[in-house]
């Protein structure tokens, strides 16, 4: 991981796309920016006036004068994109990453699942070029290029305040943490940075029965679908059930479910259980995606705060898919890693935090019971 | 001119309670009957009105006003407007604090603005780098005394019903509805050759930014969206109901997204499905396609389709379109063409879905005003990706077979 002043190639979108580009657009511009990159992807705020490297014309490298005044660029503009992060070892130049996506505020470049042999640097063109026709599925479809290595429950943080608690200022807080430990693969996912929720819940106790599954359904009374109307009535539905107290918790998530008023009713019957509704609550979320620029796996970090009869405050980490090859081990590990930077950025807030292997059913179990304390 | 806009703070322990009322003036404000576009810089600060009826005129030297924490900046912008409030009025204090020794913080959810004779109130909904976004949930008649703490106060009790209502409608992505998600509205302007595509599309993004289309705003965070793939088409014959194409494209991670159109002739409004993520290799699409209808059909030349997009949403509706650019090239390059499309996407409402035939018109008579304006050569036209494959295809089978073209 590194967050030094690295190589950033700008020049005409038409290489990116193998179109056929005009005398004028044939010229790459390369840049020292300010960049956190790590072994799968970089991310790099290129506005401002940054130190000229070099030019490169067609095939003719043309290093600038250390006396050259810094060139202003951006992260979107019409003439000159951000291409690649690229760095030069030995006299050759190595392409670490293209561009995958860019918003105003950042760039955002992946290493190329073909790679690129190292090459003199007068042959940026060219390469670049056919860096870009090989990897084109995967640089240049807005961020497609994903794939699911496992299915790990979330881990848990317990927080106990004794007094309020804003959930959204304690987001803040974490991404300006990760914005500032420039030594952690973890960075603020592009176009995910920040979500906000607040919604009400109706929490279940499933009640005993032949079957014998117990613990909790909730209806989360949200819906991300887009609707017919804003105020159809949809919710998402879930569960985490066991057979008895040594068995592990399996959770089960229905998103859209439409409901009425009674929801708990809908709610028994989507899941065909027994219940006994404990507790309306609500639950504020703070919630950023969060990128190892490592492995390319993205996460969640969630602060929350689940209001009933008193507030309860967790945190929850989850996995939500990566970027390009993986594996279910490396999820795990760096899963566990980050709820780690987690757990001490709590703790650096001055607050009381701790993992909480019972999950979302002990999270349950506080609510119900109205408790900060288990 | 200057208007005026209420931003109603609320106590963090105690979302119910309204603290203050930040009294704000602005200038070529970005708000309509939907929805407030509220960008960094465009309220300044003119009055706190508090609980205790005090109403405290801002000094000239106040620091700008700020509330969204999408960027590093923004956050140490909002903390340090809001330190300055709570060391101005040490009552706001307690009410802002965040707690576990975090700076205090302020996050309006609800905004009023002036509107002729009556109080329209906005809910927060969304923020970007650009700016935030205020959708309108009520609207109240201006009381006969002049405004006040009491009036806002007693206002916002009385909303409480309906913003339970709202509230699944309030979390991030969950304030979209769609009209008719089986149809697609896109009105196409063909190019005249190949031109600078991503130029235009930034040319239309800083316009319509600026405030060139009344009404109109980017989208928070999906400005600009680049996309680079193939598609492998049959033409769906018959003409009847099945009718139109159906196009396979590989995605990223190998596996295939297929995309069916239904239509006979082009028109603006088609019927159209997407499946993704289909366990489906290059192999496998020929057979894949005789499973989807029973009519004859037929391979027409594959293509490589390069997009750029950007999304803007109306002010007046919430009715969202994008507008893309496309180059489309036979994956043997020997023929090309280029086009940019308007198409609705989605709307961000607490009301009904109003206007959307007449925004749609708005957004693409704009569009093509912009280009005749820019001197950028086209036609407004219903020429479809599959004319331009079909007539491919069809010029190569007249070559082949001259004396068929003769007869």
């Amino acid at each position: 991981m590194s967050d030094t002043t690295s190589m950033i190639v700008f020049g005409n979108w038409r290489l990116r796309h193998a179109e056929p580009s005009p005398e004028t657009a044939r010229r790459l511009r390369v840049q020292r920016v300010p960049t956190r990159s790590g072994g799968r992807a970089a991310q790099a705020d290129c506005r401002g006036a940054h130190a000229l490297v070099a030019h490169c014309v067609d095939a003719a490298w043309q290093p600038a004068p250390d006396t050259a005044a810094p060139v202003p660029s951006h992260n979107i503009d019409p003439d000159w994109v951000p291409l690649a992060h690229v760095d030069i070892d030995g006299g050759l130049m190595h392409i670490r990453h293209l561009v995958d996506r860019a918003d105003r505020h950042v760039a955002h470049f992946i290493a190329p699942p073909v790679p690129v042999p190292p090459f003199a640097p007068p042959r940026l063109y060219e390469r670049l070029w056919q860096a870009f026709q090989a990897n084109h599925l995967q640089t240049s479809n807005y961020e497609c290029y994903y794939a699911v290595h496992a299915a790990p429950e979330e881990l848990h943080l317990a927080i106990d305040a004794t007094a309020p608690l804003d959930v959204l200022a304690l987001g803040d807080a974490w991404l300006d943490a990760l914005d500032a430990d420039n030594a952690s693969p973890f960075v603020a996912q592009i176009g995910d940075e920040l979500q906000h929720g607040s919604h009400d819940n109706v929490l279940c106790r499933v009640l005993p029965h032949l079957e014998g599954r117990r613990g909790w359904a909730n209806a989360a009374l949200f819906s991300r679908k887009r609707r017919a109307t804003v105020l159809e009535p949809l919710a998402e539905f879930s569960a985490v059930l066991r057979r008895d107290d040594g068995a592990p918790w399996t959770e089960q998530r229905h998103p859209d479910q439409p409901h009425g008023p009674a929801v708990e009713v809908d709610l028994a019957q989507h899941f065909d259980l027994p219940l006994r509704p404990v507790a309306r609550w609500r639950h504020a979320r703070a919630s950023s995606g969060c990128e190892s620029l490592e492995t390319g796996n993205l996460f969640s970090v969630g602060f929350s705060c689940a209001q009933a009869a008193a507030p309860v405050f967790h945190c929850a980490i989850g996995y939500l898919r990566t970027r390009g090859d993986g594996s279910a081990a490396l999820v795990a590990q760096e899963q566990a890693v980050l709820r780690d930077k987690v757990l001490q950025f709590l703790r650096r807030q001055g607050l009381d935090a701790r993992p909480d292997a019972g999950g979302i059913a002990h999270l349950y179990e506080r609510i119900a019971e109205g408790s900060t304390r288990p | 001119m200057s208007e005026s806009v209420y931003v109603l703070v609320h106590a963090n322990a105690a979302p119910q309670q309204l603290v203050a009322v930040l009294a704000c003036s602005g200038s070529g404000l970005r708000k309509g009957a939907n929805s407030f576009y509220v960008r960094g810089g465009d309220l300044r600060l003119q009055a706190v009105w508090l609980a205790d009826g005090r109403c405290d005129a801002a000094p000239p030297d106040s620091p700008a006003f700020e509330y969204r924490s999408f960027s590093a900046a923004q956050r140490a912008a909002s903390r340090g407007f809001c330190a300055w409030l709570c060391a101005r009025h040490p009552a706001l204090g307690s009410a802002l604090d965040a707690g576990a020794g975090l700076p205090p913080r302020m996050a309006p959810t609800i905004v009023a603005t002036r509107e002729g004779d009556s109080l329209a109130f906005l809910h927060f909904v969304q923020q970007g780098e650009l700016g935030s976004l205020f959708v309108r949930y009520r609207d109240e008649a201006l009381p006969d005394a002049p405004l006040a703490w009491r009036h806002f106060d007693s206002l916002l009790a009385s909303h409480a019903p309906v913003l339970a209502a709202l509230r699944p409608a309030l979390g991030d992505e969950c304030w979209y509805t769609k009209w008719r998600p089986d149809l697609e509205m896109e009105r196409k302007f063909t190019f005249q050759g190949i031109p600078d595509t991503w130029q235009l599309l930034m040319a239309f993004h800083d316009a319509i930014a600026d405030g060139a289309l009344p009404d109109f705003v980017p989208e928070i965070d999906r400005e600009i969206q680049v996309w680079d793939y193939e598609q492998h088409i049959f033409e769906v014959l018959g003409a009847n109901a099945e009718s139109g194409y159906v196009a396979y494209i590989p995605q990223a991670d190998g596996r295939m997204t297929v995309k069916r159109k239904w239509f006979i002739e082009n028109s603006e409004v088609r019927r159209e499905s997407l499946w993704g993520n289909l366990a489906l290799g290059m192999d496998d699409i020929e057979a894949h396609v005789r499973t989807l209808t029973p009519e004859a059909t037929r391979r027409l030349p594959s293509y490589r389709r390069k997009r750029f997009d950007a999304q803007f949403e109306s002010l007046a509706t919430g009715n969202i379109f994008g507008i893309y650019m496309d180059v489309c090239r036979t994956l043997d390059d020997a023929h090309a063409f280029s086009q940019c499309e308007v198409e609705y996407c989605r709307t961000r409402s607490f009301g009904e879905l109003r206007g959307l035939q007449q925004d749609f018109d708005a957004i693409s008579g704009f569009v093509g005003a912009s280009l005749a304006r820019w001197g950028q050569a086209h036609q407004q036209d219903l020429y479809s990706k599959l004319d331009f494959v079909r007539e491919i295809a069809d010029a190569g089978r007249a070559e082949a077979e001259p004396e068929r073209r003769v007869a």
